[in-house]
Order: C-alpha cells, then structure tokens, then sequence
C-alpha cells in the first residue's frame, strides 16, 4: 500500500540517523513500550489464572494430561492475537516471546507476593511452569517462514509439544516416587498433601481422568498433540482477532505539530497516522 | 472563584473520607479466623458433628517452628443431611488454618491412611486423627476440616495456637523411594526450578532486545505499510539471527529433557486414587423421638420435647447435648470442670444442661421430658439465624451413659418455632 505523501515525508525524516524525528520517535517508543508491558502482562495474567489457573498454580495439578492440554490451547488465545498485530503491524517477531516473558514476570511476582508471602505457601508448591522456550519457537517459526500459515501448523503444533518437553526438566523431580503413611505418592502429591489448602482438597483436581491414555498407554504425548492440533485452530482464530482489533478506529493526532505538521495545516483522516489501513 | 469553591468542596470531600475510614478501622475487630459462623444453622446442626475432640496443645497456647501438634477426635455424617446440598460421595480430611502456616505430616481415618480423598456414608462415624508441624510464626486459629465435593468445607472445632520463631528455621527432611534425601520439602526441586526459567528469561530477553533496541514503532509502521521496505525490515543478519535461536532452542528443551531422563529414570504420574475406608462399626443407642423443639428468643435457650427409650440393658441419663460444635453439659453427669480444660470457652455452655427429668431411665422404660439447651453462644455463634434458612431444622447429638459408663449416642433431629415473647 502506498504511503500518503505527508507519510512519505515523516518516513524519510524517521529514516535519517540522529533526526529530531528519529529521536522524537525513540523516547516514544520506549514511552509506549512501558506502557505495552504493563498492559500486557495484566492482561494476559489475568487471562490465564482464569482459564488455566489450577494448572498452573499448584505442583500437584501438573499432571499428564489436562495441564498438557489446556495450557498451550488457553495461552494461545492472547498469544496468536498479540503475534499479529505486532508482525503485521510492525513486521516484529517478538509478539510471543513478549507476552510469555511478560506472563512468567507477574506469575512469578504473584507466586512470591501472593502465594509465598501472603498465603505461607512455599515456591515448591506453587511454582509457574516454563512457557518462553515454546513462545520462542513460535516467533522464530514466524520470523523464519514469513507465513501465517506454516506457523499455523507448524509453529503452532510445535508450540504444544515444546511445552511438556520443556518443562520435564523441572517437572521430573516432583513426579520421583516416596513412600509417605505406606502409600505410593509421587513428590508432587506429596507436596500437595503436606502444604494444605484449605479451599483446594485433594478431590477437586482435575487430573488424569478420561481416555487420553488409551493410545499405547502414552499419556503425556497423546495429549500433547491433541493440544497441537486444537492450537493450530485457535492459532488460525486468535491470529485474524488480532488483526481485526488493530485496525478498529482512529483518533485525531494531536501531536501533529511534533511530526513536520504546522498547527494550521489539516490533516486529513486519510493522511494521518492514526488512520485505517 | 467557582474554582476555589470547588477546590474547597475537594478538601473536605477528602477530609471526611479520611474521617470515615480512620473511624471504620479503629471500631471494627480483625478477623483472623475462618468464618465458620457465617455457614447457615441447618448447614453446620445436620453436617458433621464433631465429638471426642483433643488437641496436644492447649487453646491460646504456644509452640515453636517445627513442632508437632496432634489433633485426634471422631466425626458423625449426620443421617438427615441436608436435602439443600449433595450427599458426600467425595470428601477428604483437611486441616483449616491461615494457609500453609502448619504442616500435615500424617491424616488417618480409622486408622488407615487418609492422604486421598474418600467416600462418605451417613449416619456413621468416623474416627480421624492429624499430626501436624508449626511452619510459620503468629497466631492462628487451627481446625480439623472435612472437604465434601460440592458443599465446601465443614469446619469442626477450631483453637487458637501461637507459633513462636523464624519460618526460615522450618525444616523437613525426607528421601525419595530413589534413594535421595531432601533437607526441606519446601524448597525441594527449587533448584532446577529457578535454574531454568531464568535461563529462559535470559534467552527470551536476548530476543526482545534484538529487536525493540532498534527504531521499532513509527518508522517500522510506515514501512510495512508502503510495502517496500522488506528488506529493511528483515534483514539476513536477522534470519541468521533467527536460525542460531532456533537450533538454541530445540537443542536445550531436547537436550534438557534427556539429561533429566538419566537424571531421574524412576517417576510416576500423579495419585488421583480414593481411599477406600469403611466407617466405624454401628454402636448401640437410645430411641428419641422429638415431638416439638422451640427457640426461645429472649432466653437464647433451645427447648426441645422428646419421648426417651431405653433400649438398653442398664438404666441411663443424658450426659451431653452437641449441636455445631458447641457443648451443653449435663453437670450432674459429666464433670464439667473436666471437659472445661480441654474445650474452648467460646463452644462450651457454662450453665448445666436442664432435663425436666433426668433420673436414671431403666432399661424398656420410655419417658417423655423437655431438654433445655441455654447459652448466649447461640446468638454468638449466629445458630439464631435458623429462622432465615430455607430448611429450619436443627440437628444434634445427644450422649447418653448408662451406669457403667458406657456412651450411647443418637442423633436429634427437629423442626424449630421461634418464640419471641413467652409471656
């Protein structure tokens, strides 16, 4: 799409070295960048303690079957829309890594604030499991392909199956066996039953029920990629939300005298920066 | 001038808000327990009834980090539960303080291990006991708890317990059935835990930075939106970038992964079993039927008129009259004094529990009398608050001893009629 030209003048002004518009854009970037953060890491917080939550609250949730499910596919839903709008937008491949980074930074700061300080629940009870390397993935399947599609289905199948992959190196420890009152529990159970909660009983996790298992006895790889497949569509789904919501409206630019624009000059809708692509 | 008037309003708007709250924190208590008076009547009279209760610390007493505290007593799942709620088909045992500031080192139930959950039967009792350890230092209101699947959690009677030290003293040592010992569960595993998200992070980081160090927002818009820039945008150095990060990517979830395999060859998936534990054999008791009960409002007194049987072989009185945790004692019968030192003041009548006649009832004999249950803790307990509940019954247990100390319990169950002026 051709630029309007008063855009093709502020482009060639951004893209000269140490411009008073090149600087001007910089502190607004850093400026919007803060602001970014915050409002994604709520956001996707916030989104996540209510579809994946439990999961991902407790040791003793992590099992081989729900939480391999569930996570990739909920997660999926705020990553593919934040994706687009930062590569079809900015041609960016950071949109996932962003928000996983930003979602491990409050999860974390919740579990010790919340959790640990507030509730007396100790880290091993209630650590985060590991989303970055498989966010990771997808910006670089993206970044890479150039294609929607192909991280559609490759980047969003590898998406699922990097998730219980990359969290077995933590996750290995708690599924040990002890042996506590004469019964077999693994250390996870264990765990769960020493540090009590009182609103949480053993009874309401929901773990390793259904016919999952019943492909070769493979669990944990057979609800892996059944997430695989089930992200792919959301992928396809939570992409083009993405996309629709960042074209949604414009507003009057009212910075306009910062950007080459003399206050007297009318800018048009069509000329203006905020305006629809 | 209208904005020094609006500027004044803004002031005492402010100075009477600050008023308003300085006020409200200095009249109102805090609460550190649980709010288990604020369950309805019919929910905590025709639940579980808690008996036989003891503790190996004494109420508002102190222990340190790292102590044990064992709580042991019986529970009744009362045999006309509530129509308002699910029947237990899932319960477990629990233990209900201020989160994790105790630990639960055993859970038995009829002295089977009661680390899952479990199926309910009612009108049977069941025998529990928890052995705990001080984790955090304060003051907490302690519980035994049992946990039925889509009713919530019924608190039996709780203590308030000091803790004394540092939580940073707590330790709790074990070994895996691997052979490998841990000094203290609550940091076992942490390690690797905290070893790979921040080599993540690291990872992750290095990507955002690759790219938000350059120009990012406004020229990168315009650029994509002339469509002629590509090149710029993506650049080789970029993809090559991109193909390092994702060999280092693939290569550490793989390669992590194997090397925790040959780590810990040995694991197994979560338990999600039920314990399966038959209740206590059924004893013998006595026949009451109820033929009216009544609330007498400005006496706080319970007053319900019963038809006694005794179905056994010597004669009995009644000892006890128990409903939601709270104890009216007979003092001609038991000795008050006793129960008095291991029974918190707030769920323990101090007046005697009244019979119109309780002289000792022979065996075959059948007697109808009026029993008297008075004290202010209804009203404390908010056990008054029947009147508002869609189901306005009472449950309670009555404890009956014959003349060589044998107990008999029965449950009571009756519909309740509020009187409000006896005259």
């Amino acid at each position: 799409m051709a630029l309007e030209p008063s855009q093709e003048r502020v482009l060639q002004e951004l893209l000269k070295p140490n411009s008073q518009m090149s600087r001007f854009s910089r502190k607004l970037d850093y400026f919007i960048i803060a602001i970014v953060m915050f409002a994604v890491m709520g956001a996707f917080h916030i989104h996540f303690m209510l579809t994946g939550g439990d999961w991902d609250f407790w040791v003793d949730w992590k099992d081989r079957q729900f939480w391999v499910t569930v996570t990739p596919i909920v997660l999926m839903i705020v990553i593919a829309a934040f994706q687009a709008i930062f590569y079809q937008h900015f041609r960016l491949p950071i949109g996932a890594t962003l928000c996983g980074i930003l979602l491990i930074l409050g999860e974390w700061l919740n579990r010790y604030f919340g959790f640990y300080l507030w509730s007396h629940f100790p880290m091993s009870l209630v650590w985060p499991a590991l989303v970055i390397p498989m966010c990771l993935w997808l910006d670089l399947v993206l970044h890479l392909s150039r294609s929607f599609i192909l991280t559609a289905i490759i980047g969003a199948l590898g998406f699922a199956l990097m998730f219980p992959a990359s969290n077995w190196a933590i996750l290995a420890a708690f599924r040990v066996p002890i042996e506590v009152q004469g019964t077999l529990l693994s250390m996870a159970d264990y765990i769960g039953f020493t540090f009590s909660r009182t609103a949480t009983p053993e009874y309401l996790r929901i773990i390793e029920r259904g016919t999952l298992r019943t492909f070769g006895g493979e669990s944990t790889i057979i609800a892996a990629f059944f997430s695989g497949f089930v992200c792919m569509i959301m992928y396809a789904i939570w992409w083009n939300i993405g996309n629709y919501i960042a074209q949604l409206g414009w507003t009057n630019n009212r910075l306009k005298s910062f950007m080459g624009f003399k206050k007297d000059d009318n800018v048009t809708v069509a000329e203006g920066l905020g305006g629809k692509l | 001038m209208k904005l020094k008037n609006t500027l004044k309003c803004l002031k005492q708007g402010l100075a009477l808000s600050l008023m308003v709250i300085v006020t409200a924190l200095s009249i109102s208590e805090a609460a550190f327990a649980h709010g288990e008076r604020n369950q309805e009547p019919f929910l905590r009279t025709r639940t579980l009834h808690w008996y036989d209760m003891k503790y190996t610390v004494e109420n508002d007493g102190a222990v340190a980090i790292n102590d044990i505290v064992t709580i042991t007593g019986k529970f009744r799942m009362f045999e006309r539960w509530p129509s308002q709620i699910p029947e237990p088909e899932r319960m477990y045992l629990n233990v209900n303080s201020n989160g994790s500031t105790f630990v639960k080192l055993e859970s038995w139930v009829n002295g089977k291990p009661a680390i899952q959950s479990m199926i309910g039967e009612l009108g049977r009792d069941y025998e529990f006991k928890i052995v705990l350890k001080a984790r955090w230092e304060g003051r907490w209101h302690v519980h035994p708890m049992i946990n039925v699947l889509d009713t919530g959690g019924l608190a039996g009677p709780g203590i308030w317990i000091n803790v004394t030290g540092d939580h940073n003293d707590f330790k709790m040592a074990g070994t895996t059935l691997e052979g490998d010992v841990f000094e203290n569960l609550s940091t076992y595993g942490m390690a690797q835990v905290y070893g790979w998200h921040i080599f993540w992070a690291v990872l992750g980081l290095f990507w955002l930075l690759y790219w938000i160090t350059k120009p990012t927002l406004m020229p990168r818009w315009l650029m994509v939106k002339s469509g002629e820039y590509e090149n710029t945008l993506i650049t080789r150095t970029d993809t090559k970038v991109g193909v390092v990060m994702l060999v280092l990517v693939v290569g550490f979830v793989v390669g992590g992964g194997l090397y925790t395999t040959s780590k810990h060859p040995r694991t197994i998936p979560l338990q999600a079993g039920v314990a399966h534990i038959n209740p206590l054999p059924v004893a013998p008791s006595i026949k009451v039927d109820v033929v009216k009960g009544n609330y007498y409002v400005p006496g706080r007194t319970v007053i319900t008129e019963v038809v006694i049987t005794n179905t056994t072989d010597l004669p009995i009185q009644l000892g006890e009259y128990t409903a939601a945790n709270i104890r009216f004692i007979e003092h001609s019968v038991i000795d008050f004094d006793e129960v008095s030192q291991t029974t918190p003041a707030e769920l323990l009548a101090q007046s005697s529990l009244k019979l119109s006649d309780n002289s000792p009832l022979n065996p075959g004999e059948s007697r109808q009398v009026t029993i008297e249950a008075s004290d202010a803790a209804w009203e404390l307990e908010r056990l008054t608050s029947l009147m508002n509940d869609p189901d306005n019954t009472l449950g309670a247990l009555l404890f009956f001893y014959d003349s060589a100390g044998n107990r008999y319990i029965t449950e009571l169950f009756s519909g309740m009629v509020p009187v409000f002026d006896p005259t």
